[in-house]
């Protein structure tokens, strides 16, 4: 059971390093900022039961209705209605507002965005209908809001960029493709129409084309702060493996000083050989900024500096005369699977015996 | 005394616990990266779970509890290596040296988990939590929600499966 028990006991000294630690945490983290506090059930005050008890209960009673009927009738409105501004400044400036995140203002502004594309949609189609061509002033300030809502939803993006790429880039994606849509329904608006001509659409329509090419530019730049950020963590990681690789390159290089037998010693040496050439090909690839296969690169030296380092020593270090007698023969070479047990330090006194451990384990059955 | 806010306490837990979980995650998936994945969807998990108001009483069995469910499904989204496989790659990365030898000979704890990982999931489950973990048994049937009954019997044939795979293991 000593075997075992050996194994059970490297197992439990193994730890993240410090870098690997570092590095979850830090996403740890960028997930906490990413998800802030959910409102709890039960948080929000209810409103007060006496609060119609007061003597204007009735007035503020009817003023609150008519509110959320004006509230509700406006989200209908179009440009040029007498409840659009209602719309505008109440309803969407408190869902603009209440937002808690960047990446939900984001979300807001996009969907700010289809709403004046939509308006300016049914807008299009209604003067269709009644034979007359879209009042231009309607369309000039759809068209300037979609502007401002689209540089608002940019800025917004930027600012998740800067914690969240990741995130970033599913605002952006959000943002394009409600853009290239309701380019398409308004192109197939037109086509039906025949208003190509009609200048205010195609200053609505120069303002969309800028808005898709600018997110496109943004997301690009997103995706390439990604890729950096990804290169360096994993360049970063192999410095730090290569670093340890050597170390164990060194302990593998004594050890076959220790190996009696010339064939085994023979073979050590050759995979030293490939595992220090790894080494140096993937310290030019840290030094060029390759990641690609570098990692597999640094697990094969590993493994050979690895498989090097758990030979049996069957001499011991700076034996003189016995090294003199050159390599001894294969009857001296134990069984790699049944000696492997012998040369790991003997550790069975630091933790109990899982003999002992299972039938304590199991007693009362 | 105030009270500590949520990142205190993620972050106490995670100085605290993060290598046990990640030797958790380690054993019982047998590859480093996932189990470094998995690490960070644990505490990622916690955060959201402290976020939504709620409290912990015993953060160690909470973690832990997390960890647990997540192997499972991470277990049922992959595939099993084999043996076999395992020398396969052995000899391709060493073409001259005898594969089986070659794999006992790297005696590290990549060949603990090889061996481990031949066990009934079941078992390495429970040899996990028992051997690596330190968990009593008490909590590893409350983790597993089964009965201590259960638990012993489980550690006790996973003992005996282990003694088939391990040379020399009485």
């Amino acid at each position: 059971m000593k075997q075992f028990e050996e194994l059970i006991d490297q197992a439990r000294s193994q730890t993240l390093s410090p870098g690997e630690k570092t590095a979850l945490w830090t996403e740890i983290e960028r997930h906490t900022h990413g998800h802030p506090a959910r409102i709890r059930r039960g948080t929000v005050r209810r409103l007060s039961p006496y609060l119609f008890s007061h003597p204007f209960r009735y007035a503020a009673a009817t003023a609150l209705a008519i509110s959320l009927v004006l509230v509700s009738v406006a989200e209908a409105a179009l440009p040029g209605d007498i409840l659009y501004p209602v719309k505008i400044q109440v309803t969407e400036r408190i869902a603009a507002s209440v937002s808690p995140t960047p990446r939900a203002k984001a979300a807001v502004q996009t969907a700010l965005i289809e709403r004046r594309l939509k308006e300016a949609e049914q807008v299009i189609e209604r003067s269709s209908k009644d034979r007359v061509p879209p009042d231009e002033a309607v369309v000039a300030e759809l068209t300037e809001r979609v502007a401002k809502h689209v540089k608002a939803a940019h800025e917004k993006i930027g600012e998740i960029q800067q914690e969240d790429p990741e995130t970033a880039v599913e605002a952006s994606s959000e943002l394009k493709v409600a853009i290239g849509s309701h380019k398409s329904a308004l192109a197939d608006i037109e086509e039906g129409n025949g208003s190509e001509d009609n200048a205010d659409i195609v200053g609505l329509n120069t303002v969309l084309d800028e808005a898709a090419s600018s997110t496109d530019v943004l997301q690009n730049d997103i995706e390439e702060d990604l890729e950096i950020q990804a290169s360096s963590t994993v360049i970063r990681i192999a410095s730090e493996r290569i670093e340890r690789l050597d170390g164990r390159i060194e302990r593998a290089k004594s050890r076959i000083e220790r190996v009696g037998n010339a064939d085994q010693a023979r073979k050590a040496a050759r995979r030293i050989a490939e595992a220090e050439t790894l080494a140096d090909d993937a310290r030019k690839r840290v030094s060029e900024k390759q990641r690609e296969g570098l990692m597999d690169l640094i697990d094969s030296a590993e493994s050979l500096a690895g498989s090097v380092e758990l030979l049996k020593p069957d001499r011991p270090r700076n034996d003189g005369p016995d090294q003199e007698k050159g390599p001894a023969s294969s009857n001296d070479i134990p069984d790699a699977i049944h000696s492997s047990s012998d040369h790991l330090p003997d550790s069975s006194n630091d933790i109990p015996s899982l003999l002992n451990a299972s039938s304590s384990d199991t007693e009362g059955i | 005394m105030e009270k500590p806010s949520p990142h205190d306490i993620l972050e106490h837990a995670f100085a605290q616990y993060s290598d046990a979980i990640f030797r958790h995650c380690w054993f019982r998936l047998g590859n480093r990266e996932s189990a470094k994945d998995l690490v960070q969807d644990v505490f990622a998990r916690t955060w959201d779970y402290l976020m939504a108001g709620n409290e912990i009483d015993n953060m160690r069995a909470f973690l832990y509890r997390v960890a647990h469910n997540l192997v499972v499904n991470a277990r049922i989204r992959t595939q099993p290596v084999s043996l076999e496989d395992t020398i396969e790659s052995d000899r391709s990365r060493e073409p001259s040296e005898d594969n089986r030898q070659a794999a006992y000979a790297k005696l590290e704890v990549e060949q603990a988990l090889e061996r481990l990982s031949q066990v009934n999931p079941a078992h390495t489950e429970v040899i996990v939590l028992r051997y690596i973990d330190g968990m009593a048994v008490k909590d590893i049937a409350e983790l597993l929600s089964i009965s201590e009954n259960a638990a012993s019997v489980r550690i006790h044939r996973a003992l005996e499966a282990l003694r088939d795979i391990i040379p020399h293991t009485p």
